[in-house]
């Protein structure tokens, strides 16, 4: 036997033992493959949808009618959102949540529900933090965050070998959050109004994306026997 | 002939897709001047907002109700017992007191380690693998790095049977 340098050894072994080696770690992981469908979590993000623009109205109504001396037109302060609007705020982000669990879910060929749950919830956490830190001066921080946040929404689209409609729409989707991040950078004096207006249409686009990606993927079960 | 349709069929595309990217980003600039004006913040749009997500809920409850379902695949692991496979080092041990002139297998079906170190059972068919590709005189195992012409691991069959 001789043996020269050995860094990144590729090891290849014969086709009976690797079929022997393969056969034993099915045996130690048993896979189990099963036919199953999306529909109750795409009810519950299609009526979340709808109670979050009636939260909305609810919350731009009560600003406007509320006989305090706070008006839709004012600056939003992190006090505001963490006490007033927070609410609001985290039901838009689980919505994020939500539809990239089911986009994720859809596109991909065959998935694995608990990594389709940790990509979808490590891609809002990023996207959070990027769209949080855009008002401070953090910006090596802020950087690294929109950086990887960028590598991931990227190889959502690469890993998951979405058809072409179910790969442009998750690509508008990425550029839908992309234009919210743009905003949140751009906007100096965050009002109360853009501030809720913003979540608003960036929910609903999304939801445009994925009523799209939900027609392009509907299968019909009615069998006539 | 075929040339020249490939060439002006690639032109086709390429200017497709050019138009596409065009109407899209200037989609998006329209998007963000509407942003910056106030349009989006209108009651008009406002309610257009609401009155879709309205319609987009009832789209996906006469779906579901019309028997239309999202079907995916989805891979579990159930019962993972990593007792029933065989570690790297399993492997490897195997394999090198296979290769080694001292060992015994070339005598007879005798285990080379299954019995001595509370390895796996399934290592006696390892065994029995190994045995049949040294009485056949093929390499077993190969180690390629970065240049695969380079390093390759030989297999000394002769030194073991003497």
């Amino acid at each position: 036997m001789s043996l020269q340098g050995l860094f990144d050894a590729d090891v290849v072994l014969s086709d009976k033992i690797q079929l022997f080696i393969k056969n034993t770690i099915l045996d130690a992981y048993p896979i189990s493959l099963r036919i199953d469908s999306v529909d109750f979590v795409t009810i519950i993000y299609s009526l979340g949808v709808m109670c979050y623009m009636i939260l909305y109205h609810a919350t731009v109504n009560r600003v406007k009618t509320e006989n305090r001396n706070i008006s839709v037109e004012d600056v939003i302060t992190i006090n505001q959102i963490n006490t007033e609007y927070m609410l609001n705020d985290l039901f838009f982000w689980l919505l994020v949540f939500i539809v990239t669990f089911i986009v994720l879910e859809i596109s991909c060929p065959v998935s694995i529900q608990c990594v389709s749950i940790f990509f979808s919830l490590s891609f809002t956490m990023l996207l959070y933090t990027t769209c949080s830190l855009a008002d401070t001066q953090l910006v090596i921080l802020r950087s690294i965050a929109l950086f990887f946040w960028t590598i991931q929404a990227i190889t959502v689209i690469v890993l998951t070998n979405a058809s072409v409609l179910d790969g442009s729409c998750i690509l508008f989707v990425n550029i839908i959050f992309g234009i919210f991040y743009y905003i949140s950078v751009i906007e100096e004096k965050m009002t109360i109004i853009k501030f809720l207006n913003m979540r608003a249409w960036c929910s609903v686009l999304v939801n445009f994306c994925f009523i799209l990606i939900y027609i392009n993927n509907i299968i019909c079960i009615d069998v006539i026997v | 002939m075929q040339d020249g349709t490939f060439f002006c069929y690639v032109v086709f595309i390429f200017d497709t897709k050019m138009y596409i990217m065009s109407r899209c980003s200037r989609i998006i600039l329209t998007f963000i001047a509407m942003a910056h004006n106030g349009t989006l913040a209108s009651k008009q749009s406002i309610n257009l907002l609401t009155y879709y997500s309205i319609a987009q809920c009832m789209f996906i409850f006469v779906c579901v109700s019309c028997r239309y379902r999202l079907i995916v695949y989805h891979v579990s692991t159930t019962h993972v017992d990593i007792s029933k496979m065989i570690s790297v080092k399993q492997l490897w041990d195997v394999f090198v007191m296979s290769s080694s002139p001292t060992t015994l297998l070339s005598n007879g079906p005798q285990t080379v380690l299954s019995n001595a170190t509370n390895y796996s059972p399934k290592v006696n068919e390892l065994d029995e693998q190994l045995r049949k590709y040294m009485d056949a005189k093929t390499p077993a195992i190969h180690i390629y790095t970065v240049k695969p012409a380079t390093f390759v691991l030989k297999y000394c069959v002769g030194a073991i049977h003497t």
